[in-house]
């Protein structure tokens, strides 16, 4: 690879974040005040007047996104309204539990969804793959708010085994992860499978047979690797989702997360907490994104090689 | 109105000067150099009305290209390409359509020329709706009669592409370029494609047309003995430019220059006993992003001079009224 | 396993490979057609108006339960509107919105991706550009920051669902293009004069049609679930329209109580996705293997 693809990619990935937060911030800016959600439906007209004069919601949108990337450069990315501590610390503060809801489904799912459409792969229109397939396609129709509500009435209501909101105790987290669990690694099942016949199938294949390799060794050395991109790429997009992705599932088990926070701050209009969030989500996008490129131009020579004659 | 040309006035087609040059890499920073390939290289052609033309090389020699310039598929860089008189791209709106209307063109690959999901017969009446309106009854009429004319039957136009053999489905593509009555066919590599045992039936046809409806012809091809069995006159071309043109008689029976006599003596003839001398052509045709100095064909050339890799060699007339580039002819020495 | 090469395990024509897979199909089939009956007819066939409000049988079980009644087979909610009657128009809602969406997301999107490959140059780069910033993104979040800050409008919610994978069609209509505009066919139209649009409909469009449909079907069963899912976080459709979001919604205020508020809209959501994607699994079989 040179480095005028890793250049191009490096731009693009910034040119992306400040696309998305100028987006948002417009979106935001256009289309609400924030002041009947936290002052009320009776406050005073003094009152709304001097909470629009503290946040400087008289001023024009073109104003406010000047002082907005004014103070964006120097670190200041603006207080929560609702809760008037600084946007970045509420977001931080509720980092850590959606960081390791997703990274222990995410272990989970790659480990489950992968080797599951492995094995569905191998065992083609065996029954194996079929039984394989239909749990699949259940667990990725599935909306997941309809699961999560299934899981809770059975796990909790039912059974009463398992809490069914909030945090706090490891028991805490069996529900939640557990939904996203099922979901994703149905996708990923389903994706590695395909990834994978293709691959299969290919005339390279029972060449590497027909010149004495075993079966495993075929497998390892020419179908895994090339099933491997693709692979890659989603699971390179999943991690990009790390903060976003579990919005829904935080807000049904009251999951004191940044996906909850993001709920509750669209409602109430809290508009500087929204947009570090997005910020956030698109920085991590952009750079599991730009992660996977490079890592693609190593992976598929035919990448690299094109690439560095332009 | 377009410029006219001094022609005389029973040349239908003539190409002065053409030139097309293709960029080569996408350029994706402002400030990369952009290179070139020059496809076509600077070439004149006339045709007669009602000759027909053959226009021969290998592959990649750009003659496919000419067909495309002439077709408005792809824009020349330089040079006229001037029809009945008139310079074709200067032309426009409804007197563009107008002429060409007149120039038709046969493809190599008939499968790809049709759609393979709408039957044949509304295929080759297409050209009527975009020309005249809506008349499908008329339309269909007048299909069948060209079908029937081409070879096929009635019952062959209801059917899909893949229905038909390759020899019908060019046969359908040829229905479909006269349907429009054409003054003018180019037929870009028609037979290529097609089995050999149908090849000399299509090209049969092609005479048969040209005979019945007095149709001007280019024929493109990389079969020399088809070109000589259909063609008035040839043109040879290497690596974008001609390098002998001229009457057939005279060309296949005293090739002058080297290429061409290569070509020529590598036609297989059905006859054992009958001794040639084959010149085989050295090395590989160079790519054309790095053309030889000089004559293009100098590296291969059997007779090659010292001078043949500084200049390249125009295009003249010779005594016997071909034309020919090679210095070996034009500066007075002769072979055989 | 190593059968599944060697013996061209992949040939799912054999006929026992779909005998199975057939029965399967025909009942997601038979399903979203009863929904879209459902949908069709909800005014018809619901017992009561989906708003009536009787507020002495409230929270009502189904009528095989125990405290249930004929007269609302899946008993009422805390308002005491009857629950099958609700339901039936939730699913017209729903379906409503998803069909609309996915249609005007088809339309939009293969306008887009076709203008790009017939202009080419600025305009194929900006929509390029574009299409990967809306494929880096969650539509989650983009659509959370339209609709909540917006005045709750249906006409938005169905427009911001609408958009909803709109640059699938754009990347797949753009590339089917292009590689359509080498074929011999638009050529050789181009060469007796088509016009652009005519090339477009006549000759492109139809080759194309095949990957849209498909791709429609894939689409479909996502814009249920986001359209639920929003509703269900109370952001999409706003009461007094109801859809089966919304339900699950409402219901899930008292599941303890009266679960069934949640389960059968729940489950009826659940068979429907299931069902589009078991069709559209097929539908991608039959027409357009290529696409995974």
């Amino acid at each position: 690879m040179n480095s005028a693809y890793i250049i191009r990619k490096l731009l693009r990935a910034m040119l992306t974040v400040w696309l998305v937060t100028t987006f948002v911030f417009i979106i935001l800016r256009l289309s609400g005040d924030p002041t009947v959600s936290v002052l009320g439906v009776e406050a005073s007209p003094e009152a709304v007047e001097a909470f629009h004069a503290k946040w400087g919601l008289d001023d024009s949108v073109g104003v406010q996104y000047a002082n907005f990337i004014k103070n964006a450069l120097h670190g200041d990315l603006g207080l929560s309204i609702l809760e008037g501590t600084s946007a970045v610390t509420s977001v931080v503060s509720r980092l850590f539990n959606t960081l390791t809801l997703m990274g222990i489904s995410t272990a989970l799912v790659f480990t489950i969804g992968v080797s599951f459409g492995l094995v569905a792969s191998l065992f083609h229109n065996t029954s194996k793959d079929r039984l394989i397939m239909i749990f699949a396609v259940a667990g990725y129709s599935s909306p997941t708010f309809v699961l999560a509500i299934l899981l809770i009435l059975l796990f909790s209501i039912q059974l009463g085994w398992l809490p069914s909101t909030g945090s706090g105790s490891w028991a805490h987290y069996i529900l939640p992860v557990m939904t996203m669990t099922i979901i994703e690694s149905a996708v990923f099942a389903r994706f590695t499978r395909s990834a994978m016949l293709e691959v299969l199938y290919q005339p390279y294949m029972k060449t590497a047979l027909a010149k004495g390799l075993s079966w495993k060794q075929a497998v390892r050395r020419h179908a895994l690797p090339n099933a491997a991109i693709p692979v890659v790429t989603i699971m390179g997009f999943w991690v990009g989702l790390i903060i976003a992705g579990a919005v829904i599932t935080e807000t049904i088990f009251s999951w004191p997360g940044v996906g909850r926070l993001l709920i509750y701050s669209v409602k109430h209009r809290d508009y500087n907490v929204v947009q570090v969030i997005v910020l956030c989500v698109s920085c991590t996008m952009v750079i599991a994104n730009f992660t996977v490129d490079l890592l693609y131009g190593w992976l598929d020579p035919r990448i690299s090689i094109e690439k560095s004659e332009a | 109105m377009g410029i006219a040309i001094k022609t005389k006035t029973n040349d239908l087609l003539v190409v002065k000067e053409l030139e097309k040059k293709f960029l080569l890499k996408k350029i994706k920073m402002p400030w990369q150099r952009k290179s070139y390939i020059h496809v076509i290289n600077g070439i004149d052609l006339s045709i007669k009305k009602g000759e027909s033309l053959g226009l021969v090389g290998e592959s990649g020699c750009g003659k496919s290209t000419v067909a495309k310039l002439i077709m408005n598929i792809h824009a020349p860089t330089a040079g006229s390409i001037v029809y009945n008189g008139r310079e074709l791209n200067s032309l426009k709106g409804d007197e563009e359509k107008k002429t060409r209307r007149n120039i038709q063109y046969i493809f190599q690959d008939p499968m790809g020329a049709l759609n393979p999901r709408i039957p044949v017969i509304e295929q080759i009446y297409e050209p009527l709706i975009i020309h005249y309106g809506r008349d499908i009854k008329e339309y269909y009429k007048k299909s069948v009669s060209v079908l029937e004319s081409v070879g096929l039957k009635e019952s062959h136009g209801k059917m899909y592409p893949h229905q038909l053999s390759g020899g019908q489905r060019q046969r359908v593509v040829i229905a479909r370029a006269l349907i429009l009555d054409p003054d003018f066919l180019i037929c870009d590599e028609p037979i290529s494609a097609l089995d050999v045992s149908i090849q000399s039936q299509v090209v049969n046809l092609f005479m048969k047309i040209r005979d019945e409806r007095n149709i001007t012809l280019l024929f493109i091809s990389h079969d020399l003995s088809m070109v000589r069995h259909l063609c008035d006159s040839t043109a040879v071309m290497y690596m974008g430019n001609i390098v002998e043109y001229g009457d057939n008689e005279l060309l296949f029976n005293n090739p002058l220059h080297p290429y061409t006599k290569a070509l020529i003596n590598a036609i297989p003839i059905p006859d054992p006993r009958i001794k040639r001398e084959v010149t085989i052509l050295e090395g590989e045709i160079p790519s054309l992003q790095n053309p030889p100095s000089g004559c293009r064909f100098h590296p291969r050339c059997p007779v090659a001079q010292p001078d043949c890799s500084i200049k390249e060699p125009e295009l003249t007339t010779l005594f016997d009224g071909r034309r020919a580039a090679c210095f070996t002819l034009t500066q007075g020495r002769f072979d055989e | 396993m190593q059968d599944t090469i060697t013996k061209n395990k992949r040939i799912t024509t054999s006929p026992e490979g779909y005998r199975g897979k057939g029965l399967l199909v025909g009942i997601a089939a038979f399903w979203l057609l009863a929904m879209l009956f459902i949908g069709f007819t909800a005014p018809l066939i619901a017992p009561y108006d989906f708003q009536e409000m009787d507020l002495i049988a409230r929270l009502l079980p189904p009528a095989w339960m125990d405290g249930g009644n004929v007269s609302h087979i899946f008993g009422t909610d805390a308002m005491g509107r009857d629950n099958l009657s609700r339901l039936f128009y939730s699913i017209r809602l729903s379906l409503l919105v998803a069909i609309l969406g996915t249609l005007i997301c088809a339309v939009i999107g293969s306008t887009i991706g076709f203008v790009a490959a017939h202009f080419r140059g600025v305009v194929d780069e900006t929509v390029m550009m574009l299409v990967d910033f809306q494929a880096s993104l969650p539509y989650m979040i983009l659509a959370l920051a339209v609709i909540a800050f917006f005045e709750n409008n249906i006409f938005l919610f169905i427009g911001v669902m609408g958009m909803y994978g709109w640059e699938m069609y754009a990347r797949f209509a753009r590339g089917l293009a292009l590689s359509a505009q080498e074929q011999g066919y638009v050529i050789a139209a181009k060469t007796f004069g088509a016009s652009p649009i005519r090339i477009y409909l006549r000759h492109i469009l139809p080759n194309v049609g095949n990957t849209l449909l498909v791709n429609m079907t894939l689409n479909f069963p996502k814009l249920i679930m986001l359209e639920t899912s929003l509703s269900f976080l109370g952001l999409g459709i706003q009461p007094p329209n109801t859809s089966l979001g919304n339900l699950v919604g409402f219901g899930r205020d008292h599941i303890l109580t009266a679960w069934w508020l949640v389960i059968i809209p729940a489950m009826t959501i659940f068979l429907t996705t299931l069902s589009m994607s078991i069709l559209g699994d097929w539908t991608r079989d039959k027409l357009d293997p290529t696409l995974k």
